[in-house]
């Protein structure tokens, strides 16, 4: 099942459906209505197609009322204009449902927002509101469908309201406000209604009392030869222009529908000129003003076409229509904003110019039918509006159209909203008297277009996009309802010879005629779009810290690419079909692009690049070690050190040589210390065993040696079974030195002592503090065999020596021999308290033995003896008298030499630091 | 005196010489007497624990004894070889646990002896200072308390100046409490007097290994000539 598309927004819809699901319009099929001039005879048939078109339903409905049918010759009745503007006007509003029960209001309020003053003024029956109300844009343009005239500006009406409103009008409005050219045609009319009474002779009768002036101008068509063609079709599109305006009731298609008027050049001699297609011309689908819009600027691109056409020879060479069509209708455009600088002269006093040149040549307006009417090509040579001008200029809603009749019209009769507006503008042929209308029609309005677009343009410069000054007729949409390259042909020539004039006159000043016919209301427009930009430049930028503009993001700064309006681009779908230069609400509804990823960079400046890697360098400086400054030797110091030690070695040899040799003084072991560790050793019993614990290095061997010696040879004169034990490797080597060394000074009992049983060697201890406590718990269980025995299978506990021993306690003292203080305090820690009452002596070097005292002093250790003088002392007691002597007077040469060198080196030092402080202080 | 007592008394005096050179700074012959001992020094460790320890207490119950004493042996081992796999970076969580024994047992047989041995026995021993009853010094009374009363400041002092909790008030540097540093700059004279006793008991080790050496040095001149 193939889905339809809704001919007003171009969804899809299944092929079941009548109703669009999105805009709610109807689906049916409507038939084409063939807008194109040249299927129809007449104008007149063309509005007839309009007429029966129904834009609500897009379909072409059989309009009750009179004829709607428009053939050769058939006039138009004005009840029958009345009656398809009505319908029109219903169908754009969309509020009855019946066109019949329509109940047309006498006076039709149209918006004032949308309907410009000049068009309002045309309306004959439009009330005359206060001039308060003139703060609209538009001001109090009103169109009264019931008697055709538009309030204000009345345009022609032979009842005398319409008299005095032209009068009011006229007065309300100065000659700034509206265009000149507007003006003189509406005094004209007002002049020339009393004494023109003829009916409209040609297809659209104008009705009676407010339409006269419309279908004056129509029926000038029969009367072409008598009057110029280009007035009378011009005349003709105007009325009927406004006519419709007012049945529309929106100012942009009321614009744009007269606009339609000039584009209906084959108008024959029956044929209205500038009618809109009827009913039946249009194709059924078309809906809403949108279509009748893009027929209404159709048409006006084949005016333009066909006013080029007809004035070959007076302006040139002829252009293509469309480009005429569209530039011939920019005078109409409500916002056209001034695009080319070349206009300078601005202001009322060159829309008075224009005003006054259209005032003179067009003294009336609009001009019943069969009056005279001025050459309007003459009038837009004059005014020397130039095309380009003229494009610039164009509002909005005009530019679309031009879009719509532009170059890249491609619109197929599918794609338009309600029908297709199939115009093929090559067949259509405009007759020449019809030419002639529509080009001096076109030659007022584009000079009072290009005279608007120049007052404009000067006042407020703009940036919008210039509308391509040159439309060539291949680029003629094929979707206007008049289409036809030769319909806008003329138009698209007289542009082109204007323009060409207003180049060739070299003037930077815009073209008189742009400046004329400009009402005021149009440059007070741009006048306050200007202040409005000025404004907003005027506006101080904000300063943004430095901190925050380096953190910005950049890409918030770049302007982001404004999507510039592609008004070569048609709308091919929705209300605004057919139109140019739309925003494209279609694509941009539908495809959602990614939102932009701002990165957000930041922004340094060479110096503050310079600092960070600054401090990257100090912070990776923090990880390296700092190169060692190498001290360079001075040989001084080395001669010093030197000394220093030859002096001390000195004093320590010459004892032995028989120099400076003292004795051991017998007080020595008078002291307390020394006292009760001789009285401790001398309690052991004899035949009691001893643990010796030896826990020294082999660096201090030489003083250990002496200390424990002593001790040892006291416990040998004491008959005591010695037991060693060491919880360092190197400790059972160390006592067998001790031990070899003591009994080599003690011969006599070098042979008890050799034997297992008095000097028991009980090995390595390993584990250090935790083999202690083993020890002291367990000793039979923490050492099994000896240092001696070897790969033998010998107990150690079972020499004599140590029998009955199988606790730490068992022991008769344990005599702890160590140069270090963890290695005392370990014993201490371990042992000492598995001891009970056994004592613990230590035999200490002199480096540990201010820090064993504590332990002295709290009775964890009874007695230590500490120091090689307090060794020798002792080993007095077991070594013959003076053997000790050489050892003691070397120790205290050796020890007396060195309190000198450090008390002289202090002193020294001492003095130079005096010396040179007060040498500094000098320097500062 | 034989030959090898003569011969091992020329090394050790070449050695010694050798040792006594470093006076004239750090040179080759030092170095390769220092490289002497160590190596001297690891070889005869190593027979020690060959002979001290796996002998007679792994290889000779695995060998000889009987199936209590391998019960016990094999754990032993195993754990010795699971250490050994620290060496070794893809096994080496092998050698936690037996690690962790070791760290573990002598941590707590550490701790157990520094508060039942030094904390409590260096404690009371300070009391005992006090202690007007027994008195340190015997028949001095006065002198036991003139002690007492030091040894407590010098303790007291000595912690105090270990001690670095400082508080800042309003714009003033950091700082301790006027009180503190009072006590600090007491124990911080202890902490020098103690340093200096520490140091000169090092020098008069260092004298008196000098005069042994000498003396070795003299006696061997002696003997060869």
């Amino acid at each position: 099942m193939t889905d339809k598309q809704c001919p007003l927004c171009g969804e899809l819809n299944p092929d079941d459906e009548t109703i669009c699901w999105k805009c709610g319009s109807s689906l049916d099929h409507r038939e084409s209505v063939d807008l194109n001039p040249e299927e129809h005879q007449t104008p007149a048939e063309l509005v007839d197609a309009f007429r029966k078109f129904d834009l609500e339903t897009g379909q072409n409905e059989e309009v009750e009322g009179p004829s709607n049918s428009f053939s050769e010759g058939e006039t138009f009745s004005p009840e029958e204009d009345e009656f398809w503007l009505k319908r029109m006007r219903e169908l754009s509003l969309g509020d009855a449902e019946d066109s019949e029960d329509f109940d047309e209001p006498d006076h039709m309020d149209i918006s004032d927002e949308n309907i410009p003053p000049w068009l309002k003024a045309v309306d004959p029956t439009r009330k005359q509101e206060p001039a308060a109300e003139a703060d609209e844009e538009w001001g109090d343009m009103r169109f009264d469908t019931s008697s055709g005239e538009v309030s204000r500006f009345s345009i022609e009406s032979t009842d005398d309201r319409q008299e005095e409103k032209y009068a009011e009008i006229s007065d309300e409005l100065s000659e700034d406000e509206l265009p000149g050219w507007l003006t003189r045609l509406t005094r004209s009319h007002v002049s020339s209604a009393e004494e023109k009474e003829e009916p409209a002779q040609e297809e659209i009768t104008p009705t009676s009392d407010n339409q006269d002036w419309l279908h004056d101008l129509i029926g000038a068509q029969g009367e072409a030869k008598e009057k110029t063609p280009d007035e009378e079709s011009s005349i003709l599109e105007g009325g009927q222009a406004i006519q419709d305006v007012g049945e529309q009731g929106e100012a942009e298609e009321d614009d744009a529908f007269i606009f339609s008027l000039f584009s209906e050049p084959e108008d024959s001699a029956g044929g209205m000129e500038g009618v809109p297609p009827s009913e039946e011309e249009i194709e059924p689908g078309a809906q809403g003003f949108e279509g009748f819009s893009d027929a209404l600027t159709s048409a006006k691109t084949e005016e333009v076409a066909f006013s080029a056409e007809e004035k070959p020879a007076a302006d040139g060479p002829v252009q293509d229509e469309d480009e005429s069509a569209e530039q011939m209708i920019d005078w109409l455009a409500e916002d056209q904003p001034a695009s080319e600088p070349s206009d300078t002269e601005t202001g009322p006093a060159s829309e008075a110019e224009a005003d006054e040149a259209l005032g003179e040549t067009y003294p009336e307006f609009p001009l019943a039918v069969g009056e005279e009417t001025q050459d309007w090509s003459q009038v837009m040579e004059s005014l020397d509006i130039t095309e380009s001008a003229i494009e610039e200029e164009l509002p909005n809603w005009m530019s679309l159209q031009n879009e719509i009749m532009g170059e890249e019209a491609e619109i197929s009769p599918e794609q338009l909203p309600g029908g297709e507006f199939v115009v093929d503008e090559a067949e259509q042929e405009p007759s020449p008297e019809m030419e002639s209308a529509f080009e001096a029609t076109m030659d007022s309005s584009f000079a009072a277009s290009e005279a608007l677009d120049a007052a404009a343009e000067a006042e407020a410069a703009t940036e919008d996009e210039k509308v391509p000054p040159e439309i060539s007729p291949d680029e003629a949409r094929t979707d206007m309802p008049f289409k036809g390259e030769d319909l806008l042909a003329w138009m698209h020539d007289l542009r082109e010879e204007e323009i060409k004039k207003a180049e060739g006159e070299g003037s930077a000043e815009a073209p008189p005629s742009k400046k004329e016919g400009i009402p005021d209301w149009f440059e007070e427009e741009e006048a306050a779009s200007q202040e409005a930009s000025e404004k907003e430049e005027v506006l101080e930028r904000g300063d943004l810290p430095t901190w925050l503009s380096a953190i910005r993001p950049i890409e918030a700064v770049i302007p982001e690419d404004i999507k510039q309006l592609d008004e070569k681009k048609v709308e091919q779908a929705g209300p605004l079909a057919g139109l140019r230069a739309v925003i494209p609400a279609q694509e941009d509804a539908i495809h959602y692009g990614k939102p932009p990823v701002y990165s957000v960079r930041l922004q340094v400046s060479e110096k503050q690049r310079a600092h960070a890697a600054m401090l990257e360098d100090i912070l990776d400086a923090e990880g390296q070690a700092p190169a060692e400054k190498r001290k360079r030797k001075t040989k001084s110091q080395y001669i010093l050190r030197l000394f220093i030690a030859l002096v001390i070695l000195a004093a320590a040899v010459l004892p032995y040589f028989d120099i400076a040799v003292g004795s051991i003084p017998l007080n020595a072991g008078a002291s307390s210390r020394l006292q009760a560790f001789s009285t401790t050793i001398d309690s052991i019993p004899q035949g009691a065993t001893v643990l010796l614990g030896v826990d020294f290095a082999p660096g201090y061997s030489g003083e250990m040696n002496v200390v424990a010696g002593g001790v040892l040879a006291r416990l040998m004169s004491r008959g005591i079974h010695i037991a060693v034990i060491s919880t360092t490797p190197t400790g059972p080597a160390l006592a067998e030195g001790l031990m070899d060394q003591t009994l080599s000074k003690m011969p006599d009992y070098a042979a008890q002592y050799a034997q297992p049983d008095w000097y028991i060697n009980l090995g390595y201890l390993p584990g250090e503090t935790a083999s202690l406590k083993e020890f002291a718990q367990q000793p039979r269980q923490a050492v099994i065999y000896g240092m001696k025995a070897g790969l033998s299978n010998a107990l150690v506990w079972d020499t004599a020596g140590l029998n009955g021993i199988n606790k730490i306690s068992d022991f008769s003292a344990v005599i702890l021999v160590t140069e270090n203080l963890e290695n005392g305090r370990a014993w201490i820690e371990q042992v000492q308290p598995m001891m009970n009452d056994v004592p613990l002596l230590a035999a200490s070097s002199a480096q540990s033995a201010p820090l064993l005292q504590p332990y002295v002093q709290s009775g964890q250790i009874q007695a230590i003896l500490a120091g090689l003088p307090e060794g020798l002392v002792y080993g007095q007691q077991t070594q013959p008298a003076g053997s000790q002597d050489l050892a003691w007077s070397s120790y205290q040469n050796a020890l007396l030499i060195s309190i000198l060198v450090i008390l002289v080196g202090a002193l020294v030092a001492g003095v130079i630091s005096m010396f040179t402080g007060s040498k500094s202080s000098q320097e500062v | 005196m034989t030959l090898a007592d003569i011969i091992w008394m020329l090394v050790s005096l070449l050695l010694t010489l050798l040792v006594l050179s470093y006076l004239f700074g750090d040179n080759p012959v030092f170095r390769i007497t220092t490289y002497i001992f160590v190596g001297v020094a690891a070889g005869y460790v190593a027979t020690i624990v060959l002979y001290q320890v796996m002998w007679p207490r792994i290889l000779r119950p695995l060998l000889i004894g009987s199936f209590g004493e391998r019960i016990f042996a094999l754990i032993p081992l195993i754990l010795g070889v699971l250490l050994l796999a620290r060496l070794f970076p893809d096994i080496s969580p092998l050698g936690t646990l037996p690690m962790s024994y070791l760290v573990g047992l002598g941590a707590a047989v550490t701790i157990g002896g520094s508060i039942l041995g030094t904390i409590f026995g260096q404690s009371k021993g300070t009391f005992a200072l006090f202690n007007l009853s027994a008195g340190t010094v015997p028949g001095n009374l006065l002198a036991s308390l003139v002690m007492g009363a030091l040894v407590l400041l010098g303790t007291i002092t000595t912690l105090v100046y270990f001690q670095f909790t400082a508080s800042q008030k309003g714009q003033q540097p950091v700082q301790r409490a006027h009180w503190i540093e009072v006590l600090s700059r007491i124990g911080q004279v202890f902490i020098v007097i103690t340093l200096g006793a520490l140091f000169a008991g090092v020098y008069l080790a260092t004298i008196a290994a000098l005069v042994d050496r000498v003396g070795f040095i003299r006696d061997v001149v002696v003997r060869l000539f």
